[in-house]
């Protein structure tokens, strides 16, 4: 058995043994997952104890037709995007690709193409660029990269159908090889990090 | 989509597809007969070898350092747990579970809206459409049922007023407290646009300021091209629209110092529904009804729900259709029983409406689930054709 799943067996009972390996298993999961979304540390935090409280109010509703990390990133994603709209930032959350049209991140000036630039370097350019992307392509590559997940769970969490997680995931990349290109990068750079730059 | 799609149709050996699995072959979660299609498929395709490269430089750069646990805040959420139930909406002390994911009741708008004011607007407006259509002066009728295109004599004019399909009030209750009242007209206009309005009043909280009132437009075939709910009952605004084209929609949600919108891909017919206008599930009642008709299968009918309120959309399935009883003092009502479950960001809401004909909804149910974060169910009823009332149905979520 899943061990995340007979841990939530155990939150359901009431086990504050289990809970609490469960937020050790989790806590950094969760919280690398809201930082990245939201760069702001102190409301990533709380997002994370809210989802955690959350997984233990409501762990006898999981029934196991889906993974327990399925189950507690779904709560996860509903209340980053229920804060989103809460603190009025739903906006960059719902940005659609034409609105970033007028609203790119301002290029570095010193990052154009002649540049020497290591892997590190590299791998910040792209970091900076994906948060040019929408808030929903976003989601797709952190949800299979950071957290590892299968298509169809993330078409799960996201509620949506697993072909469009995949379309998604399709025109992230290419608008994210856009975004660099704007910012004055060759657009191989992905190419470069996999091959050590 | 659409040149997505296109390559797919064009590229031999099923390489789209291939290349559309590579983020999932890559992180390790494809399934064995997908794993090895693509491991074949990698042997003859430099494309693909070459998207495998860009992903796994895309990966590093995603695969930031974990952050180590924040022991602090273990110890602060096992306090706000200690010696309470797993299962109870126990109340926290540090933390708080918000409620924000209830459903959101806005609760609308009604102007006190006699029939004799609906006929004083309806004739104002057949004065103007029969002037500048320039009736002759003639054959005359008189507006005496909703179903029947309304005409009569206005100054030797013929006036050609608009086709009413219904008219009535919904009343809502929540377990045996009336919460809302809403009267609506769904009407037909020469151009065969349908329109949905309505006014809203809050019963439960009465006074000036809580209505709301809402504009639907529609094709003939029930299609929303057109929303507009405006009030103070408007949940955290006083404003929410939403422009649906065939492929997509844009919900907008103002108020005093926000403007939220969200573009939404459909794919589904697209419906409307926020759980306080109950004159909605008229539309999306005539919508499943007319796709049954068209021979749909129940069970492939899918609709797109639209709630611009709350920026939210979600599916709503049709689960089964059979008959049903509802209790009056006047006696027993039989009725089409539609059972409808909406899968949204928010969660699943089961949904249950009965109707007396194809063209009549005469209830509306959401009996008390999780998702509601209601004491009881949620029960509408048109109060024009049941003026004394009728019985809550008994029925459980899920069904």
């Amino acid at each position: 058995m899943d061990p995340d799943v007979r841990l939530l067996e155990g939150v359901a009972r009431g086990s504050e043994a289990d809970f609490e390996e469960l937020y050790r298993r989790y806590q950094p999961r969760l919280d690398s997952f809201f930082r990245q979304r939201i760069r702001d540390a102190q409301a990533a935090q709380e997002l994370v104890q809210e989802t955690m409280l959350i997984v233990w109010n409501r762990a006898t509703t999981f029934n196991g037709s889906s993974r327990a990390s399925t189950w507690i990133l779904g709560i996860g994603y509903r209340k980053l995007l229920e804060w989103s709209r809460k603190e009025r930032k739903a906006k960059d959350l719902f940005l659609t690709e034409a609105d970033h049209e007028s609203e790119q991140l301002p290029g570095d000036p010193q990052a154009d193409a002649s540049r020497k630039v290591g892997r590190e370097d590299l791998m910040n350019e792209v970091r900076q660029a994906l948060q040019g992307l929408t808030a929903e392509h976003r989601t797709v590559i952190e949800l299979t990269f950071q957290q590892g997940l299968s298509y169809n769970e993330i078409a799960e969490i996201m509620n949506t159908n697993a072909g469009t997680v995949k379309s998604r995931m399709f025109y992230a990349k290419q608008r994210l090889k856009e975004i660099l290109a704007e910012r004055g990068m060759k657009g191989d750079e992905l190419w470069q990090i996999s091959k050590g730059a | 989509m659409a040149d997505l799609k296109g390559r797919m149709k064009n590229e031999p050996n099923g390489h789209q597809e291939i290349l559309e699995l590579l983020p999932w072959y890559l992180n390790g979660t494809l399934g064995a007969d997908e794993r090895v299609r693509v491991q074949s498929h990698l042997q003859d395709c430099t494309t693909c070898r070459n998207e495998i490269d860009e992903m796994k430089g895309l990966q590093s750069a995603v695969l930031q350092e974990v952050p180590d646990l924040s022991e602090v805040l273990l110890q602060e959420a096992l306090e706000s747990v200690r010696g309470r139930p797993a299962t109870g909406e126990h109340p926290m002390t540090r933390l708080t579970e918000k409620p924000a994911k209830e459903r959101r009741f806005f609760l609308r708008p009604r102007l006190a809206f006699s029939f004799s004011m609906l006929m004083v607007i309806i004739l104002a407006v057949g004065v103007y459409l029969g002037t500048i259509l320039g009736h002759a002066p003639g054959a005359t009728g008189v507006l005496t049922n909703p179903s029947e295109l309304g005409a009569m004599i206005v100054n030797g004019y013929v006036v050609v007023g608009k086709q009413f399909l219904q008219q009535g009030t919904y009343r809502t209750m929540l377990g045996n407290q009336a919460i809302a009242k809403e009267d609506f007209t769904l009407e037909k206009d020469g151009n065969d646009v349908l329109r949905l309005s309505s006014t809203i009043n809050s019963v439960e909280r009465s006074g000036a300021g809580k209505t709301a009132s809402q504009e639907l437009s529609m094709t003939s075939d029930y299609r929303p091209s057109s929303y507009l709910i405006t009030g103070n009952l408007v949940y955290q605004g006083n404003r929410a629209e939403a422009e649906i084209s065939k492929d997509k929609a844009m919900m907008i949600h103002s108020g005093q110092d926000e403007n939220l919108r969200r573009q939404v891909d459909l794919q589904g017919y697209p419906v409307l529904s926020d759980f306080s206008t109950m004159s909605q599930f008229e539309l999306i009642h005539r919508v499943i009804v007319k796709q049954l008709d068209q021979g749909v299968a129940a069970d492939q009918i899918l609709l797109t729900d639209l709630a611009p309120q709350a920026l939210r959309v979600g599916k709503m399935h049709l689960v089964s259709v059979d008959q049903a009883f509802l209790e009056s003092p006047g006696g027993t009502i039989s009725t089409t029983r539609y059972r409808l479950k909406e899968e949204s960001d928010d969660g699943t809401l089961w949904i249950e409406l009965y109707a007396t004909s194809k063209t009549e909804l005469v209830a509306v149910y959401m009996p008390k689930q999780e998702s509601l974060h209601t004491t009881a169910g949620l029960f509408a009823y048109r109060s024009d054709l049941y003026k004394d009332g009728l019985t809550e149905p008994t029925s459980t979520a899920p069904f």
